[in-house]
Protein backbone atom coordinates (compact mmCIF):
# COMPACT_ATOMS: atom_id res chain seq x y z
CA UNK A 1 0.00 0.00 0.00
CA UNK A 2 2.91 2.26 0.91
CA UNK A 3 4.52 1.89 -2.83
CA UNK A 4 0.90 2.74 -4.19
CA UNK A 5 0.45 5.54 -2.08
CA UNK A 6 3.84 6.99 -3.34
CA UNK A 7 3.21 6.47 -6.93
CA UNK A 8 -0.03 7.88 -7.03
CA UNK A 9 0.98 11.29 -4.89
CA UNK A 10 4.46 10.79 -7.26
CA UNK A 11 1.46 10.53 -10.60
CA UNK A 12 -0.45 13.27 -9.04
CA UNK A 13 2.89 15.69 -8.97
CA UNK A 14 3.63 14.26 -12.53
CA UNK A 15 0.20 15.99 -13.66
CA UNK A 16 1.52 19.30 -11.54
CA UNK A 17 4.32 18.90 -12.72
CA UNK A 18 3.10 18.90 -16.73
CA UNK A 19 0.54 21.93 -15.98
CA UNK A 20 3.59 23.89 -15.07
CA UNK A 21 5.81 23.07 -17.78
CA UNK A 22 3.51 22.96 -20.49
CA UNK A 23 4.53 26.53 -21.96
CA UNK A 24 8.22 25.72 -22.04
CA UNK A 25 8.38 22.16 -23.52
CA UNK A 26 5.58 21.92 -25.86
CA UNK A 27 7.78 21.55 -28.75
CA UNK A 28 9.86 18.58 -27.12
CA UNK A 29 7.00 16.91 -25.59
CA UNK A 30 6.26 15.17 -29.03
CA UNK A 31 9.47 13.02 -28.94
CA UNK A 32 7.36 10.59 -26.25
CA UNK A 33 5.12 9.41 -29.03
CA UNK A 34 8.08 7.68 -31.12
CA UNK A 35 8.27 5.90 -27.91
CA UNK A 36 5.01 5.01 -27.22
CA UNK A 37 4.05 4.21 -30.98
CA UNK A 38 6.12 1.02 -32.23
CA UNK A 39 4.23 -0.84 -28.87
CA UNK A 40 0.93 0.85 -29.32
CA UNK A 41 0.98 -0.56 -33.26
CA UNK A 42 0.88 -3.96 -31.77
CA UNK A 43 -1.42 -3.10 -29.44
CA UNK A 44 -3.71 -1.33 -32.20
CA UNK A 45 -3.30 -4.42 -34.25
CA UNK A 46 -4.31 -6.99 -31.74
CA UNK A 47 -6.62 -5.25 -29.81
CA UNK A 48 -8.36 -2.25 -31.27
CA UNK A 49 -9.46 -3.14 -34.68
CA UNK A 50 -10.51 -6.81 -33.73
CA UNK A 51 -12.46 -4.82 -30.69
CA UNK A 52 -13.97 -2.17 -33.72
CA UNK A 53 -14.17 -4.99 -35.68
CA UNK A 54 -15.93 -7.16 -33.38
CA UNK A 55 -18.47 -4.18 -33.21
CA UNK A 56 -19.84 -5.00 -36.53
CA UNK A 57 -19.30 -8.30 -37.34
CA UNK A 58 -22.45 -9.66 -35.18
CA UNK A 59 -24.28 -8.08 -37.99
CA UNK A 60 -23.03 -9.58 -41.28
CA UNK A 61 -23.24 -13.32 -42.78
CA UNK A 62 -19.48 -14.21 -42.92
CA UNK A 63 -17.75 -17.04 -43.66
CA UNK A 64 -14.28 -15.88 -42.72
CA UNK A 65 -12.95 -15.66 -46.07
CA UNK A 66 -15.58 -13.64 -48.46
CA UNK A 67 -16.72 -10.51 -47.64
CA UNK A 68 -19.10 -9.93 -44.76
CA UNK A 69 -22.50 -9.49 -46.34
CA UNK A 70 -24.87 -7.42 -43.99
CA UNK A 71 -28.08 -8.93 -42.45
CA UNK A 72 -28.92 -6.60 -39.88
CA UNK A 73 -29.95 -8.28 -36.64
CA UNK A 74 -30.69 -11.70 -37.82
CA UNK A 75 -27.92 -13.04 -35.57
CA UNK A 76 -28.82 -11.93 -32.80
CA UNK A 77 -32.06 -13.19 -33.27
CA UNK A 78 -30.94 -16.62 -33.98
CA UNK A 79 -28.44 -16.36 -31.30
CA UNK A 80 -31.94 -15.92 -28.75
CA UNK A 81 -33.52 -18.71 -30.13
CA UNK A 82 -30.22 -20.98 -29.83
CA UNK A 83 -30.47 -23.14 -27.04
CA UNK A 84 -27.06 -23.74 -27.15
CA UNK A 85 -26.39 -20.18 -26.19
CA UNK A 86 -28.97 -20.48 -23.46
CA UNK A 87 -27.10 -23.48 -21.67
CA UNK A 88 -23.84 -21.71 -22.52
CA UNK A 89 -25.00 -18.54 -20.49
CA UNK A 90 -26.18 -20.34 -17.64
CA UNK A 91 -23.18 -21.89 -17.71
CA UNK A 92 -21.40 -18.96 -17.17
CA UNK A 93 -23.47 -17.91 -14.83
CA UNK A 94 -22.86 -21.32 -12.75
CA UNK A 95 -19.73 -20.54 -13.68
CA UNK A 96 -19.43 -17.20 -11.79
CA UNK A 97 -21.70 -18.00 -8.55
CA UNK A 98 -18.76 -20.83 -8.14
CA UNK A 99 -16.22 -18.87 -8.49
CA UNK A 100 -16.94 -15.65 -5.90
CA UNK A 101 -18.04 -18.15 -3.43
CA UNK A 102 -16.53 -20.83 -2.80
CA UNK A 103 -13.07 -20.58 -4.02
CA UNK A 104 -12.83 -16.95 -2.42
CA UNK A 105 -14.09 -18.26 1.14
CA UNK A 106 -11.74 -20.78 0.57
CA UNK A 107 -8.65 -18.61 -0.33
CA UNK A 108 -9.80 -16.20 2.31
CA UNK A 109 -9.59 -18.77 5.12
CA UNK A 110 -6.49 -19.80 3.93
CA UNK A 111 -4.91 -16.22 3.73
CA UNK A 112 -6.31 -15.77 7.50
CA UNK A 113 -4.63 -18.53 8.39
CA UNK A 114 -1.40 -17.70 6.65
CA UNK A 115 -1.34 -14.30 8.15
CA UNK A 116 -0.55 -15.41 11.69
CA UNK A 117 1.99 -18.20 10.48
CA UNK A 118 6.02 -16.71 10.15
CA UNK A 119 8.18 -19.65 9.16
CA UNK A 120 7.16 -20.75 6.30
CA UNK A 121 4.74 -18.08 4.72
CA UNK A 122 6.32 -17.45 1.19
CA UNK A 123 6.86 -21.45 1.16
CA UNK A 124 2.98 -21.94 1.73
CA UNK A 125 2.31 -19.00 -0.78
CA UNK A 126 4.71 -20.76 -3.65
CA UNK A 127 2.98 -24.44 -3.12
CA UNK A 128 -0.61 -22.56 -3.60
CA UNK A 129 0.42 -20.42 -6.59
CA UNK A 130 2.33 -23.62 -8.14
CA UNK A 131 -1.13 -25.08 -9.73
CA UNK A 132 -0.76 -22.35 -11.99
CA UNK A 133 2.74 -22.62 -13.24
CA UNK A 134 1.24 -26.01 -15.09
CA UNK A 135 0.24 -25.54 -18.12
CA UNK A 136 -3.70 -25.96 -18.46
CA UNK A 137 -3.35 -28.79 -20.84
CA UNK A 138 -1.50 -30.73 -18.89
CA UNK A 139 -3.66 -29.89 -15.65
CA UNK A 140 -6.96 -30.74 -17.62
CA UNK A 141 -5.27 -34.31 -18.28
CA UNK A 142 -4.51 -34.89 -14.71
CA UNK A 143 -8.20 -34.48 -13.71
CA UNK A 144 -9.86 -35.84 -16.48
CA UNK A 145 -7.67 -38.90 -15.42
CA UNK A 146 -8.66 -38.39 -11.56
CA UNK A 147 -11.92 -38.28 -12.73
CA UNK A 148 -11.79 -41.74 -14.56
CA UNK A 149 -14.23 -44.03 -13.27
CA UNK A 150 -12.05 -47.50 -14.26
CA UNK A 151 -8.08 -45.72 -12.64
CA UNK A 152 -8.90 -42.56 -10.59
CA UNK A 153 -10.01 -41.69 -7.55
CA UNK A 154 -13.54 -43.60 -7.95
CA UNK A 155 -11.62 -46.83 -8.23
CA UNK A 156 -10.43 -46.54 -5.15
CA UNK A 157 -13.57 -45.26 -3.09
CA UNK A 158 -15.09 -48.65 -4.85
CA UNK A 159 -12.24 -50.68 -3.59
CA UNK A 160 -13.04 -49.21 0.01
CA UNK A 161 -16.33 -49.39 -0.21
CA UNK A 162 -17.07 -45.92 -0.20
CA UNK A 163 -18.91 -45.71 -3.57
CA UNK A 164 -21.42 -43.47 -2.43
CA UNK A 165 -18.47 -40.97 -2.28
CA UNK A 166 -17.79 -41.61 -5.98
CA UNK A 167 -16.71 -38.37 -7.87
CA UNK A 168 -19.94 -37.62 -10.87
CA UNK A 169 -16.95 -36.99 -13.30
CA UNK A 170 -17.74 -35.74 -16.68
CA UNK A 171 -20.15 -37.88 -18.18
CA UNK A 172 -23.44 -37.33 -16.76
CA UNK A 173 -23.98 -34.48 -18.29
CA UNK A 174 -25.71 -32.26 -15.31
CA UNK A 175 -22.63 -32.29 -13.17
CA UNK A 176 -19.84 -32.10 -15.51
CA UNK A 177 -19.62 -28.59 -15.15
CA UNK A 178 -18.96 -28.59 -11.41
CA UNK A 179 -16.28 -31.35 -12.39
CA UNK A 180 -14.77 -29.08 -14.61
CA UNK A 181 -15.04 -25.98 -12.06
CA UNK A 182 -12.71 -28.23 -9.17
CA UNK A 183 -10.17 -28.55 -11.53
CA UNK A 184 -10.47 -24.98 -12.49
CA UNK A 185 -10.44 -24.35 -8.53
CA UNK A 186 -7.43 -26.06 -7.83
CA UNK A 187 -5.38 -24.38 -10.84
CA UNK A 188 -6.67 -20.72 -9.57
CA UNK A 189 -7.12 -20.62 -5.95
CA UNK A 190 -3.45 -19.72 -5.22
CA UNK A 191 -3.67 -16.32 -6.89
CA UNK A 192 -6.57 -15.11 -4.54
CA UNK A 193 -4.44 -16.81 -1.61
CA UNK A 194 -1.21 -14.57 -2.25
CA UNK A 195 -3.71 -11.19 -3.10
CA UNK A 196 -5.99 -11.87 -0.02
CA UNK A 197 -3.03 -12.14 1.63
CA UNK A 198 -0.57 -8.94 0.76
CA UNK A 199 -4.08 -6.92 1.60
CA UNK A 200 -4.11 -8.65 5.11
CA UNK A 201 -0.33 -7.76 5.88
CA UNK A 202 -1.29 -3.96 5.36
CA UNK A 203 -3.99 -3.83 7.64
CA UNK A 204 -3.38 -1.27 10.53
CA UNK A 205 -2.97 -3.56 13.81
CA UNK A 206 -3.25 -1.20 15.90
CA UNK A 207 -7.33 -0.90 15.39
CA UNK A 208 -7.46 -4.40 15.84
CA UNK A 209 -5.44 -4.17 19.31
CA UNK A 210 -7.87 -1.24 20.22
CA UNK A 211 -11.13 -3.87 19.32
CA UNK A 212 -9.19 -6.75 21.68
CA UNK A 213 -9.02 -4.19 24.29
CA UNK A 214 -12.39 -3.36 23.70
CA UNK A 215 -13.09 -6.69 24.39
CA UNK A 216 -14.56 -7.47 20.84
CA UNK A 217 -14.58 -11.22 19.92
CA UNK A 218 -12.79 -13.04 16.71
CA UNK A 219 -15.54 -12.93 14.79
CA UNK A 220 -16.50 -9.38 15.55
CA UNK A 221 -12.78 -7.93 14.97
CA UNK A 222 -13.46 -9.90 11.32
CA UNK A 223 -16.48 -8.51 10.99
CA UNK A 224 -16.19 -4.83 11.63
CA UNK A 225 -12.34 -4.50 11.66
CA UNK A 226 -10.74 -6.40 9.22
CA UNK A 227 -13.68 -7.21 6.07
CA UNK A 228 -13.84 -2.95 6.17
CA UNK A 229 -10.37 -2.64 5.41
CA UNK A 230 -10.34 -5.56 2.51
CA UNK A 231 -13.10 -4.44 0.92
CA UNK A 232 -11.15 -2.54 -2.04
CA UNK A 233 -9.26 -5.62 -2.33
CA UNK A 234 -12.11 -7.88 -2.37
CA UNK A 235 -14.15 -5.40 -5.10
CA UNK A 236 -10.84 -5.82 -7.18
CA UNK A 237 -11.07 -9.48 -6.59
CA UNK A 238 -14.79 -9.91 -7.31
CA UNK A 239 -14.74 -7.64 -10.42
CA UNK A 240 -11.90 -9.98 -12.27
CA UNK A 241 -13.84 -12.74 -10.73
CA UNK A 242 -16.55 -11.99 -12.57
CA UNK A 243 -14.91 -10.86 -15.72
CA UNK A 244 -12.66 -13.96 -16.28
CA UNK A 245 -15.85 -16.03 -15.56
CA UNK A 246 -17.76 -14.93 -18.27
CA UNK A 247 -14.57 -15.82 -20.16
CA UNK A 248 -14.33 -19.04 -19.28
CA UNK A 249 -12.73 -21.05 -21.59
CA UNK A 250 -9.29 -23.11 -21.37
CA UNK A 251 -10.32 -25.72 -18.97
CA UNK A 252 -13.77 -26.22 -20.09
CA UNK A 253 -12.40 -26.79 -23.66
CA UNK A 254 -9.58 -28.41 -22.28
CA UNK A 255 -11.52 -31.46 -20.78
CA UNK A 256 -14.81 -31.73 -22.07
CA UNK A 257 -14.95 -29.11 -25.39
CA UNK A 258 -17.98 -28.16 -24.46
CA UNK A 259 -19.38 -31.78 -23.92
CA UNK A 260 -20.80 -34.16 -23.48
CA UNK A 261 -23.97 -32.84 -26.40
CA UNK A 262 -23.32 -29.25 -24.92
CA UNK A 263 -23.78 -29.39 -21.39
CA UNK A 264 -20.35 -28.24 -20.42
CA UNK A 265 -20.47 -25.35 -23.31
CA UNK A 266 -19.87 -21.74 -21.66
CA UNK A 267 -19.59 -18.74 -23.92
CA UNK A 268 -16.49 -18.82 -25.18
CA UNK A 269 -16.41 -22.43 -25.99
CA UNK A 270 -18.76 -21.93 -28.21
CA UNK A 271 -17.83 -19.05 -30.51
CA UNK A 272 -14.49 -20.34 -30.16
CA UNK A 273 -15.88 -24.03 -31.75
CA UNK A 274 -18.35 -21.75 -33.81
CA UNK A 275 -15.60 -20.01 -35.51
CA UNK A 276 -12.20 -22.11 -35.99
CA UNK A 277 -14.55 -25.24 -36.81
CA UNK A 278 -17.73 -24.30 -37.97
CA UNK A 279 -16.59 -21.17 -39.95
CA UNK A 280 -19.57 -19.23 -38.51
CA UNK A 281 -17.58 -15.73 -38.22
CA UNK A 282 -20.37 -13.47 -38.11
CA UNK A 283 -23.18 -15.51 -35.70
CA UNK A 284 -20.02 -16.60 -33.69
CA UNK A 285 -19.20 -12.77 -33.36
CA UNK A 286 -22.85 -12.44 -32.01
CA UNK A 287 -22.01 -14.63 -28.96
CA UNK A 288 -19.14 -13.08 -28.26
CA UNK A 289 -20.61 -9.60 -28.46
CA UNK A 290 -23.11 -10.57 -25.86
CA UNK A 291 -20.46 -11.73 -23.66
CA UNK A 292 -18.44 -8.21 -23.88
CA UNK A 293 -21.79 -6.93 -23.29
CA UNK A 294 -21.83 -8.37 -20.18
CA UNK A 295 -18.41 -7.67 -18.96
CA UNK A 296 -19.21 -4.02 -19.61
CA UNK A 297 -22.21 -4.15 -17.56
CA UNK A 298 -20.02 -5.75 -15.10
CA UNK A 299 -17.20 -2.73 -15.27
CA UNK A 300 -20.50 -0.32 -15.14
CA UNK A 301 -22.15 -1.47 -12.25
CA UNK A 302 -18.63 -1.80 -10.03
CA UNK A 303 -18.14 1.72 -11.37
CA UNK A 304 -21.04 3.21 -10.02
CA UNK A 305 -20.79 1.41 -6.78
CA UNK A 306 -17.45 2.54 -6.40
CA UNK A 307 -18.65 6.44 -7.05
CA UNK A 308 -21.81 5.61 -5.32
CA UNK A 309 -20.58 4.04 -2.16
CA UNK A 310 -17.18 5.03 -1.83
CA UNK A 311 -15.82 1.63 -2.42
CA UNK A 312 -12.56 2.94 -3.57
CA UNK A 313 -9.40 0.64 -4.87
CA UNK B 1 6.90 -18.74 26.84
CA UNK B 2 9.46 -21.54 27.85
CA UNK B 3 7.77 -24.09 25.42
CA UNK B 4 7.55 -22.82 22.22
CA UNK B 5 4.31 -23.95 20.88
CA UNK B 6 3.61 -25.48 17.14
CA UNK B 7 1.68 -22.99 15.34
CA UNK B 8 -1.58 -25.23 14.83
CA UNK B 9 -2.06 -23.36 11.82
CA UNK B 10 0.21 -25.41 9.94
CA UNK B 11 -2.02 -28.52 9.97
CA UNK B 12 -4.98 -26.99 7.80
CA UNK B 13 -2.37 -25.16 5.79
CA UNK B 14 -0.51 -28.56 5.43
CA UNK B 15 -3.75 -30.12 4.22
CA UNK B 16 -4.60 -27.57 1.43
CA UNK B 17 -0.76 -27.72 0.64
CA UNK B 18 -1.14 -31.66 -0.46
CA UNK B 19 -4.71 -30.67 -2.36
CA UNK B 20 -2.00 -28.69 -4.22
CA UNK B 21 0.52 -31.25 -4.82
CA UNK B 22 -1.32 -34.05 -4.81
CA UNK B 23 -2.16 -34.01 -8.41
CA UNK B 24 1.45 -33.29 -9.73
CA UNK B 25 2.23 -35.85 -7.68
CA UNK B 26 0.25 -38.12 -9.57
CA UNK B 27 1.29 -36.72 -12.86
CA UNK B 28 4.81 -36.89 -11.93
CA UNK B 29 5.23 -40.71 -10.46
CA UNK B 30 3.03 -42.37 -12.91
CA UNK B 31 5.15 -41.26 -15.80
CA UNK B 32 8.04 -43.56 -14.42
CA UNK B 33 5.64 -46.94 -14.05
CA UNK B 34 4.66 -49.16 -16.87
CA UNK B 35 1.28 -48.70 -18.74
CA UNK B 36 0.17 -51.75 -17.25
CA UNK B 37 1.41 -50.78 -13.60
CA UNK B 38 -0.74 -47.60 -13.36
CA UNK B 39 -3.61 -50.29 -13.75
CA UNK B 40 -2.89 -51.92 -10.72
CA UNK B 41 -0.71 -49.33 -8.84
CA UNK B 42 -2.43 -46.09 -9.62
CA UNK B 43 -1.02 -43.57 -6.77
CA UNK B 44 2.23 -45.45 -4.92
CA UNK B 45 5.42 -44.96 -6.20
CA UNK B 46 6.48 -47.02 -8.78
CA UNK B 47 7.91 -50.78 -7.97
CA UNK B 48 10.23 -50.55 -11.01
CA UNK B 49 11.42 -46.57 -12.03
CA UNK B 50 10.99 -46.72 -15.99
CA UNK B 51 12.38 -43.71 -18.32
CA UNK B 52 10.78 -45.11 -21.33
CA UNK B 53 7.92 -43.25 -21.33
CA UNK B 54 10.10 -40.28 -21.60
CA UNK B 55 11.82 -41.16 -25.14
CA UNK B 56 8.71 -42.35 -26.24
CA UNK B 57 6.65 -39.72 -25.14
CA UNK B 58 9.40 -36.97 -26.81
CA UNK B 59 9.21 -39.04 -30.23
CA UNK B 60 5.66 -39.89 -30.32
CA UNK B 61 4.60 -36.35 -29.10
CA UNK B 62 7.50 -34.49 -32.12
CA UNK B 63 8.27 -32.48 -28.56
CA UNK B 64 11.64 -31.65 -29.84
CA UNK B 65 9.88 -29.78 -32.35
CA UNK B 66 7.28 -28.08 -30.28
CA UNK B 67 10.04 -27.33 -28.00
CA UNK B 68 11.62 -25.34 -30.62
CA UNK B 69 8.39 -23.55 -31.09
CA UNK B 70 7.71 -22.71 -28.04
CA UNK B 71 11.44 -21.48 -27.33
CA UNK B 72 11.30 -19.37 -30.64
CA UNK B 73 7.91 -18.10 -29.85
CA UNK B 74 8.41 -17.15 -25.87
CA UNK B 75 11.65 -15.41 -26.70
CA UNK B 76 10.81 -13.22 -29.11
CA UNK B 77 7.41 -12.21 -27.44
CA UNK B 78 9.32 -11.29 -24.19
CA UNK B 79 12.37 -9.56 -25.63
CA UNK B 80 9.87 -7.54 -27.76
CA UNK B 81 7.40 -7.00 -24.81
CA UNK B 82 10.31 -5.69 -22.89
CA UNK B 83 11.58 -3.38 -24.83
CA UNK B 84 8.07 -1.90 -26.73
CA UNK B 85 6.43 -1.75 -23.39
CA UNK B 86 9.18 -0.32 -21.76
CA UNK B 87 9.53 2.22 -23.93
CA UNK B 88 6.38 3.16 -24.19
CA UNK B 89 6.44 3.20 -20.08
CA UNK B 90 9.59 5.52 -20.09
CA UNK B 91 6.75 8.11 -23.13
CA UNK B 92 4.11 7.57 -20.39
CA UNK B 93 6.00 8.56 -17.21
CA UNK B 94 8.99 10.60 -18.12
CA UNK B 95 8.38 12.58 -20.99
CA UNK B 96 5.18 14.40 -20.72
CA UNK B 97 4.00 13.27 -24.23
CA UNK B 98 1.04 15.18 -24.98
CA UNK B 99 -2.56 13.16 -24.76
CA UNK B 100 -0.82 10.58 -22.62
CA UNK B 101 -3.65 10.78 -19.93
CA UNK B 102 -6.07 10.04 -23.15
CA UNK B 103 -3.87 7.10 -23.74
CA UNK B 104 -3.81 6.05 -20.32
CA UNK B 105 -7.26 5.84 -20.00
CA UNK B 106 -7.60 3.98 -23.06
CA UNK B 107 -5.43 1.35 -22.57
CA UNK B 108 -7.15 0.75 -18.95
CA UNK B 109 -10.88 0.45 -20.63
CA UNK B 110 -9.30 -1.83 -23.38
CA UNK B 111 -7.42 -4.04 -20.82
CA UNK B 112 -10.53 -5.14 -19.56
CA UNK B 113 -12.52 -6.03 -22.29
CA UNK B 114 -12.49 -10.17 -23.39
CA UNK B 115 -10.28 -10.75 -26.69
CA UNK B 116 -11.53 -10.03 -29.85
CA UNK B 117 -10.67 -13.59 -30.80
CA UNK B 118 -12.81 -13.90 -34.36
CA UNK B 119 -11.75 -11.29 -35.80
CA UNK B 120 -7.98 -12.06 -35.08
CA UNK B 121 -8.20 -15.76 -36.17
CA UNK B 122 -9.49 -14.32 -39.26
CA UNK B 123 -7.35 -11.36 -39.81
CA UNK B 124 -4.77 -14.48 -39.33
CA UNK B 125 -6.20 -16.33 -41.81
CA UNK B 126 -6.66 -13.32 -44.62
CA UNK B 127 -3.30 -12.07 -43.98
CA UNK B 128 -1.32 -15.62 -44.31
CA UNK B 129 -0.32 -15.42 -40.53
CA UNK B 130 -2.20 -19.07 -39.84
CA UNK B 131 0.69 -21.74 -38.75
CA UNK B 132 2.91 -18.51 -38.67
CA UNK B 133 4.96 -17.65 -35.39
CA UNK B 134 4.16 -13.86 -36.29
CA UNK B 135 0.41 -14.87 -35.98
CA UNK B 136 0.89 -15.46 -31.86
CA UNK B 137 3.15 -13.30 -31.24
CA UNK B 138 1.71 -10.28 -32.67
CA UNK B 139 -1.43 -10.69 -30.77
CA UNK B 140 0.51 -11.80 -27.76
CA UNK B 141 2.94 -8.67 -27.53
CA UNK B 142 -0.52 -6.33 -28.30
CA UNK B 143 -2.71 -8.13 -26.01
CA UNK B 144 -0.06 -7.80 -22.85
CA UNK B 145 0.87 -4.68 -23.94
CA UNK B 146 -1.24 -2.19 -21.79
CA UNK B 147 -0.98 -4.53 -18.58
CA UNK B 148 2.61 -4.22 -19.10
CA UNK B 149 2.87 -0.49 -19.84
CA UNK B 150 0.62 0.17 -16.24
CA UNK B 151 3.38 -1.98 -14.27
CA UNK B 152 6.60 -0.73 -15.68
CA UNK B 153 4.92 3.28 -15.60
CA UNK B 154 4.14 2.70 -12.26
CA UNK B 155 7.45 1.90 -11.20
CA UNK B 156 9.26 4.53 -13.57
CA UNK B 157 7.53 7.12 -11.86
CA UNK B 158 9.37 6.48 -9.10
CA UNK B 159 12.50 7.48 -10.46
CA UNK B 160 13.27 11.17 -10.15
CA UNK B 161 13.07 13.23 -13.01
CA UNK B 162 16.03 15.22 -12.53
CA UNK B 163 18.32 12.18 -12.96
CA UNK B 164 17.03 11.97 -16.35
CA UNK B 165 17.05 16.06 -16.77
CA UNK B 166 20.55 15.81 -15.34
CA UNK B 167 21.90 13.24 -18.04
CA UNK B 168 19.99 15.33 -20.98
CA UNK B 169 22.13 18.13 -19.54
CA UNK B 170 25.82 15.96 -19.78
CA UNK B 171 24.57 15.31 -23.29
CA UNK B 172 22.78 12.13 -23.47
CA UNK B 173 19.92 11.95 -25.63
CA UNK B 174 16.31 10.86 -24.60
CA UNK B 175 16.91 7.46 -25.84
CA UNK B 176 20.29 6.70 -24.71
CA UNK B 177 19.05 8.76 -20.76
CA UNK B 178 16.22 5.61 -21.37
CA UNK B 179 18.57 3.20 -21.45
CA UNK B 180 21.20 3.77 -19.51
CA UNK B 181 19.34 5.53 -16.62
CA UNK B 182 15.86 4.51 -16.27
CA UNK B 183 16.39 0.64 -17.77
CA UNK B 184 19.10 -0.40 -14.69
CA UNK B 185 17.01 1.62 -12.28
CA UNK B 186 13.69 -0.50 -13.50
CA UNK B 187 15.35 -3.91 -13.03
CA UNK B 188 12.73 -5.18 -10.82
CA UNK B 189 9.65 -4.24 -12.82
CA UNK B 190 11.19 -5.76 -16.11
CA UNK B 191 12.03 -8.70 -14.41
CA UNK B 192 8.85 -9.16 -12.85
CA UNK B 193 6.97 -8.17 -16.54
CA UNK B 194 9.80 -10.66 -18.06
CA UNK B 195 9.03 -14.21 -16.12
CA UNK B 196 4.99 -13.06 -16.17
CA UNK B 197 4.99 -13.04 -20.12
CA UNK B 198 7.33 -16.13 -20.22
CA UNK B 199 4.96 -17.99 -18.10
CA UNK B 200 1.96 -16.63 -20.02
CA UNK B 201 3.38 -17.18 -23.51
CA UNK B 202 4.88 -20.86 -22.95
CA UNK B 203 1.30 -21.73 -21.31
CA UNK B 204 -0.55 -20.00 -23.95
CA UNK B 205 -3.64 -22.21 -25.12
CA UNK B 206 -6.26 -19.79 -26.33
CA UNK B 207 -4.54 -18.50 -29.61
CA UNK B 208 -1.93 -21.38 -30.02
CA UNK B 209 -4.61 -23.33 -30.45
CA UNK B 210 -6.50 -22.05 -33.29
CA UNK B 211 -3.68 -20.32 -35.55
CA UNK B 212 -0.93 -22.62 -34.92
CA UNK B 213 -2.94 -25.61 -36.13
CA UNK B 214 0.20 -27.80 -37.83
CA UNK B 215 2.46 -29.85 -35.91
CA UNK B 216 5.39 -28.29 -37.77
CA UNK B 217 4.51 -24.86 -35.55
CA UNK B 218 2.41 -25.87 -32.60
CA UNK B 219 3.62 -24.74 -29.13
CA UNK B 220 3.84 -27.83 -26.19
CA UNK B 221 0.71 -26.50 -24.99
CA UNK B 222 -1.53 -27.06 -27.65
CA UNK B 223 0.93 -29.82 -28.78
CA UNK B 224 -0.04 -31.67 -25.80
CA UNK B 225 -4.06 -31.48 -26.58
CA UNK B 226 -3.52 -33.48 -29.72
CA UNK B 227 -1.00 -36.07 -28.44
CA UNK B 228 -3.53 -36.21 -25.92
CA UNK B 229 -6.33 -37.01 -28.12
CA UNK B 230 -4.21 -39.47 -29.77
CA UNK B 231 -2.69 -41.57 -26.91
CA UNK B 232 -5.30 -40.89 -24.07
CA UNK B 233 -5.77 -44.77 -22.93
CA UNK B 234 -2.11 -44.83 -22.74
CA UNK B 235 -1.49 -42.96 -19.49
CA UNK B 236 2.19 -43.54 -18.67
CA UNK B 237 2.72 -41.59 -22.22
CA UNK B 238 0.69 -39.06 -21.02
CA UNK B 239 2.12 -38.66 -17.81
CA UNK B 240 5.14 -38.43 -19.01
CA UNK B 241 4.23 -36.06 -21.91
CA UNK B 242 2.77 -33.66 -19.39
CA UNK B 243 5.64 -33.94 -17.55
CA UNK B 244 7.46 -32.95 -20.54
CA UNK B 245 5.80 -29.84 -21.13
CA UNK B 246 5.88 -28.41 -17.73
CA UNK B 247 9.08 -28.82 -16.76
CA UNK B 248 10.72 -25.91 -18.21
CA UNK B 249 8.41 -23.56 -16.14
CA UNK B 250 8.92 -25.34 -13.10
CA UNK B 251 12.06 -24.65 -12.98
CA UNK B 252 11.85 -21.06 -13.90
CA UNK B 253 9.46 -21.12 -10.53
CA UNK B 254 11.71 -22.86 -8.66
CA UNK B 255 14.75 -20.33 -9.56
CA UNK B 256 12.71 -17.38 -9.13
CA UNK B 257 9.95 -17.97 -6.53
CA UNK B 258 10.06 -15.12 -4.63
CA UNK B 259 9.85 -12.88 -8.09
CA UNK B 260 6.76 -14.24 -8.54
CA UNK B 261 4.97 -14.14 -5.50
CA UNK B 262 6.07 -10.13 -4.94
CA UNK B 263 5.35 -9.53 -8.79
CA UNK B 264 1.70 -11.03 -7.89
CA UNK B 265 1.45 -9.22 -4.29
CA UNK B 266 2.22 -6.23 -6.23
CA UNK B 267 0.00 -6.73 -9.10
CA UNK B 268 -2.71 -7.24 -6.40
CA UNK B 269 -2.17 -4.34 -4.76
CA UNK B 270 -2.36 -2.04 -7.91
CA UNK B 271 -5.11 -3.38 -9.08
Amino acid sequence: MQTMNTSVKSSSSVILDKKVQKKHSRKRNWVGWFFILPGLLFHILAVTIPAAMSLYLPFTEWNGLNTPKFIGVANFIEAFQDSVVLTAFLNNIKWTLFWITIPLIFAFLVAYLLRKVNKGQTLYQATYFSTSIITVTVAGQIWFWIYNPFSGINFYLDKAGLGFLDLPGLTIPSIAIFSVLIADMWKGFGTNVIWLLAAMTQTDKSLEEAAKIEGANRLQILRYVFLPQLRPTLTVITLLTILGSFGAFEMVYVMTAGGPAHSTETLSTYYYTLSTTGRRAGYASAVALFQTFIAIITIIVFAYLRKKKGWDV
Amino acid sequence: MAVRKINWRHLPLILVSIYSLFPMYLLFINSFKTKSEIITNPMGLPSVWTFENYSNAWIQGNYSVAYVNTIIITGVTVILVAILSGLAAFGLSHLKTPGSNWLMSYLFISMSLPVGFIPLFFMAVKLGLINTYMGVIIPYVGGGFAFNVFLLRAFMIGIPKELVESAKVDGCSTLQAFIKIIVPLSKPAFIIVMIFTTLGTWNEFFLANALLQVEEVRTVSAQYLSFGSKYSTNWALMAAGGVISVVPMILLFLFMTRKFITGLQEGGVKF
